[in-house]
């Protein structure tokens, strides 16, 4: 079956579910399940219908049913499992991505059930127990078994990604391992993470079960993971109705002590990733080709020392220092440092380069917790080894980058290897004495294992070598807020003004909205929300919003300059100049005796709007004389005195605009002032330098004349001379 | 936490200078494969001999993304036929489709023992009027450039009757991701509006040789009107993209596989990649 009808087919089922047309979705189903021969989920429909079939007769004979609406959203959950299930088996034939390539190798391949490897994973875990290795003594056994242990945790991941859905069985082993002690963290780390991935691409309610038991009861690494991994998946989600079993279990996941505290990180976290690409830019467009322009003087002044240790060596060195304060990246650095501080990613651009490694050909490797015991580094020689135990203790990096770090090291001389190991091992060494000193050690550890989740996810969404065959959670806005089984969770409005302020602080005005308008249903009318609010809508585009929430503003603050300020703009910008001037009248009467230029051009903007002219050009001289210097003004005031006839002083100005790299406008200007003074010479050539000074068209020029028409018969021309100017142009162009 | 950025651009610089070094970085170095063959009669009731012949160019196992790709196509497109892997693998639980050796050996040897059984069934009815069984499985490696690799395939199966059938279903690999190409991925959407007439005018001077669709209709099965994409996935070639329908899809066994191949020039504007 074709991509395109099987996308035609469940469009139409789901319709059919959301207009509440449950007959005509069983009917679509069931065709649907019987073109396949699927009869094992034709029989479940049929189980499903006979259920809906009850629910209606108790209905329609008046029959009271409290739960009806419960059983009802029961129905329309099994429904779209159905119909999930009915999809990717249609798709598993033909469909070449990763994802079905997988599923197809499984089930050719004989491969094992998720109990059968956690089992498998705990027998080889037992043998490689330290009394095992003694009895055996022997190294290779060791190394051998750990392979195993690998190869099964890749197994059990790819097990994991492409079942669907969860059986009991599979429920109930995850869940009990989840809980043992028998596996390592890093192994249950990479169990949440199959489950997550296998919940992005099916809704999967025992996945969501899974991930909501982990996080009430899971360990300090774990839960911070496992609530991410949730609000991923419910994000996905957030339109769909979820079941009962998956409901209660979401339900109880604030029960954890840390709920408030860890969602709001999570929250932060989440929307902090979608920075890393700005982050990014910063550092490859800005900082690193500044450090490579560098590096020849570097590589004079250190001769002795490799390229890594001088980069190292800057921020002690002061010969370092002046250098690159000359070199401006010293505030470059420090904005960096900033944003780290901050939680910012400011290493995705540095690792982005080092993910080609055949190691990151294996799905299952992005989703790995790093552990030096891996077999490919335990395996490396010593210094290398040692390297990856100081990474493995680092908690700056993510999983993914220490992997890509540790296998990069392998093409770098031994020299380099020690320098770079004793460099590391200091900043290390600093960095744990200022972990151990923070005040609050499990909430920095939880938001820290968090930024490193989050980055570790980033990173395969983003730098995987088939990522577009993946849905992306961050390129959507990930407003948690939206999310129906959260509902109630936000309350708090301290997470949601930390996210608004992050979004508001770093620019994305339309993610901010959306945050600031739930704090407003929440909270008491708040000047500084509202003006903030303004802001945005001005930023997006929404004036009129805009000017409604600056005006809330000015109600209950009506001192603030920068409202009334940004009210008249917005006025002016929807076309009320009037109004817009009454308000920089209020700007200018609160400014007194320190007038600002800013206020008196902002008036001479609207008279000219207006078209009084006089009171203009009064605003722009006066705007020149507060500033001589200035040029803002010129342009405005040289049209405004052409309106008001007076050519000789319009001249002059112009004379000085010649001497400012006109622009087409200008030229066009010029052409009407030489038009008006019945210099029709002048004025053809003006006209011709304004066309080649803008696009080179004719046409262009033209509309733009053409507006210019009421303008021109301000200063006495007729307008029926444009066809004539116009034709005169094209003669002489040919 | 700080961690000194300067310690992080040391790292980018490092990381620049390491890019290149990435081992399997270049998926076209650590694509292989091995020709594997199996060729064996075996003889049912009267003498009947049975033929199995199975040739593949199969990827080695080397942690390239490419050859788990490819890998997965043959034995999902073996498996296509009867379920012979899924029957293969059930009976052997220890071992890999990573073997080729084993995979081929296998699947071989089960083609010729379930063809002895089900020959040496029929002749109880037909006795020696009941032909062997004949299996020819071919797939070796096509086309190639930087950045795509084409495979052919072709599985004969002769069962008795006047003759057997062969089917031909190629595939091309993008080398770095190893993603198979399909018609959606390969085309834009509604790229069907456009290509049909182009294969049709393929078919008439490239396959049937004729000036007239009047002429073309003479040669199809179906309407002229009627035409529709061919159900294997085109597949690259060196001078275009080529198109091949199966025996009797649109035409009589006689006319064997119609086949057109249209040059990538014709196809801006709907090939995607």
């Amino acid at each position: 079956m074709k991509k395109q009808d099987i996308a035609l087919k469940k469009n139409s089922i789901i319709d059919s579910i959301k207009n509440q047309n449950l007959y005509d979705a069983f009917k679509q189903l069931r065709a649907f399940s019987e073109s396949q021969m699927t009869w094992e989920i034709t029989d479940e429909i049929t189980r499903l219908e006979e259920s809906y079939r009850y629910m209606l007769d108790y209905a329609i004979r008046g029959i009271a049913d409290p739960s009806r609406k419960q059983v009802y959203e029961g129905l329309v959950a099994g429904m779209l499992t159905i119909l999930n299930r009915l999809e990717r088996h249609a798709m598993t034939p033909e469909t070449p991505s990763l994802y079905y390539n997988t599923l197809r190798y499984r089930s050719h391949a004989a491969s094992g059930s998720i109990p059968e490897y956690l089992r498998r994973y705990s027998r080889l875990a037992s043998d490689s127990s330290l009394f095992n290795l003694v009895k055996d003594g022997r190294n290779d056994a060791a190394d051998q078994n750990n392979r195993k242990r690998e190869a099964v945790e890749r197994d059990l991941f790819d097990a994991l990604w492409v079942t669907f859905p969860l059986s009991v069985a599979d429920y109930e082993a995850l869940t009990e391992a989840l809980a043992s002690d028998v596996y390592p963290d890093y192994f249950k780390q990479l169990i949440i993470n199959g489950v997550l991935l296998g919940a992005l691409e099916f809704y999967d309610s025992r996945r969501v079960q899974i991930l909501a038991r982990v996080y009430y009861s899971g360990s300090e690494k774990l839960a911070p993971i496992a609530l991410v991994a949730q609000l991923l998946v419910l994000y996905k989600y957030r339109n769909r109705t979820l079941d009962k079993q998956a409901l209660d279990a979401v339900r109880l996941m604030p029960d954890n002590p840390a709920w408030h505290s860890d969602l709001k990180e999570a929250f932060l976290e989440l929307v902090r990733a979608r920075d890393t690409e700005r982050i990014t830019r910063k550092m490859t467009d800005e900082v690193l080709p500044e450090m490579i322009k560098l590096r020849p003087e570097l590589n004079r002044k250190f001769k002795d020392l490799g390229e890594i240790s001088d980069a190292i060596e800057m921020e002690e060195n002061p010969e370092w220092q002046e250098m690159l304060e000359k070199s401006g990246i010293a505030d470059k650095l420090k904005e960096l440092t900033e944003i780290q501080l901050e939680g910012g990613d400011v290493f995705m651009s540095t690792f982005a380069h080092l993910k080609s490694f055949s190691f990151f050909n294996e799905i299952a490797n992005w989703f790995m917790p790093f552990h030096s015991d891996y077999s490919d580094i335990a395996s490396m020689p010593a210094e290398l080894a040692e390297v990856a135990r100081l990474i493995e203790s680092t908690p700056v990096f993510c999983n993914s980058d220490k992997y890509s770090f540790v296998l990069s090291l392998q093409s770098i001389p031994q020299s380099q290897r020690e320098l770079m190991k004793s460099q590391l091992n200091m900043q290390i060494d600093g960095m744990l004495e200022m972990q151990r000193e923070s005040l609050d050690e499990s909430r920095t550890s939880r938001r820290s294992v968090m930024n490193r989740y989050v980055q570790d996810l980033y990173r395969f969404f983003k730098l995987f070598r088939r990522k577009a065959e993946f849905d992306d959670p961050f390129v959507s806005d990930l407003n948690l807020v939206t999310i129906p089984a959260l509902r109630g969770q936000f309350r708090d409005s301290d997470t949601l003004k930390a996210i608004a302020e992050f979004y508001f602080r770093h620019k994305y005005y339309g993610d901010a909205i959306n945050i600031f308008k739930v704090i407003e249903e929440n909270t008491y009318p708040d000047g500084q929300l509202f003006e903030k609010m303004g802001y945005c809508y001005e930023r997006t585009g929404n004036i009129e919003e805009a000017l409604r929430y600056y005006e809330q503003a000015e109600l209950l603050d009506a001192g603030s300059v920068w409202t009334l300020r940004h009210i008249a703009r917005c006025h002016r910008l929807l076309g009320q100049p009037a109004k817009a001037l009454e308000y920089y009248r209020r700007v200018a009467e609160k400014e007194g005796d320190s007038e600002s230029i800013q206020t008196v051009i902002a008036m001479g903007n609207c008279y000219l709007d207006m078209a009084q002219w006089g009171e203009a050009s009064g605003q722009y001289f006066k705007a020149r004389y507060l500033d001589e210097k200035s040029t803002r003004v010129i342009r405005p005031l040289a049209w405004s005195l052409l309106m008001q006839k007076d050519f000789m002083r319009a001249r002059e100005l112009y004379d000085e605009i010649l001497k400012l790299n006109p622009t087409a406008d200008d030229y066009l200007n010029m052409g009407h002032l030489a038009l008006a003074v019945h210099d029709h010479d002048n004025a053809l050539n003006f006209y011709k330098l304004s066309i080649s000074a803008g696009d080179g068209l004719i046409e262009t020029f033209a509309s733009r004349l053409i507006a210019d028409a009421k303008a021109l018969e301000t200063v006495g021309i007729d307008s029926e001379i444009i066809p004539l100017i116009l034709d005169s142009i094209n003669y002489s162009e040919r | 936490m700080k961690f000194p950025i300067a310690f992080s651009l040391a790292l980018s610089v490092f990381a620049v200078s390491c890019a290149n070094n990435q081992k399997g970085s270049g998926d076209n170095d650590s694509f292989r494969t091995e020709n594997i063959k199996f060729d064996r009669v075996a003889i049912a009731s009267y003498g009947t001999e049975c033929v199995a012949s199975i040739d593949i160019d199969y990827p080695v196992p080397n942690g390239s993304v490419l050859g788990d790709s490819v890998r997965e196509w043959i034995v999902s497109n073996i498996n296509s036929y009867d379920g012979l892997i899924d029957v293969v693998m059930s009976s052997h639980p220890s071992a890999t489709l990573t073997d080729g050796k084993f995979v081929v050996d296998a699947v071989g040897s089960l083609l010729l023992d379930s063809a002895v059984v089900q020959v040496d069934d029929m002749q109880k009815y037909f006795g020696d009027q009941m032909p062997g069984y004949e299996y020819i499985y071919k797939y070796s490696r096509g086309y190639e450039n930087d950045t795509v690799l084409t495979y052919n395939a072709s599985v004969y199966r002769y069962l008795g009757g006047a003759h057997g059938g062969e089917t031909i279903s190629d595939a091309t690999f993008v080398r770095d991701s190893g993603l198979r190409l399909t018609w959606d991925n390969m085309f834009v959407a509604g790229y069907e509006r456009k290509l049909l007439p182009l294969i049709k005018r393929g078919l008439m001077t490239q396959y049937f040789d004729v000036d007239t669709e009047t002429e073309l209709a003479d040669c199809l099965l179906v309407s002229v009107d009627e035409l529709t994409l061919p159900s294997a996935a085109p597949c690259y070639e060196a001078d275009g993209v080529k198109f091949t329908y199966q025996q009797y899809e649109i035409a009589p066994y006689s006319a064997g596989h119609p086949t057109c191949t249209i040059p990538y020039a014709d196809l801006v504007g709907i090939l995607r990649r």
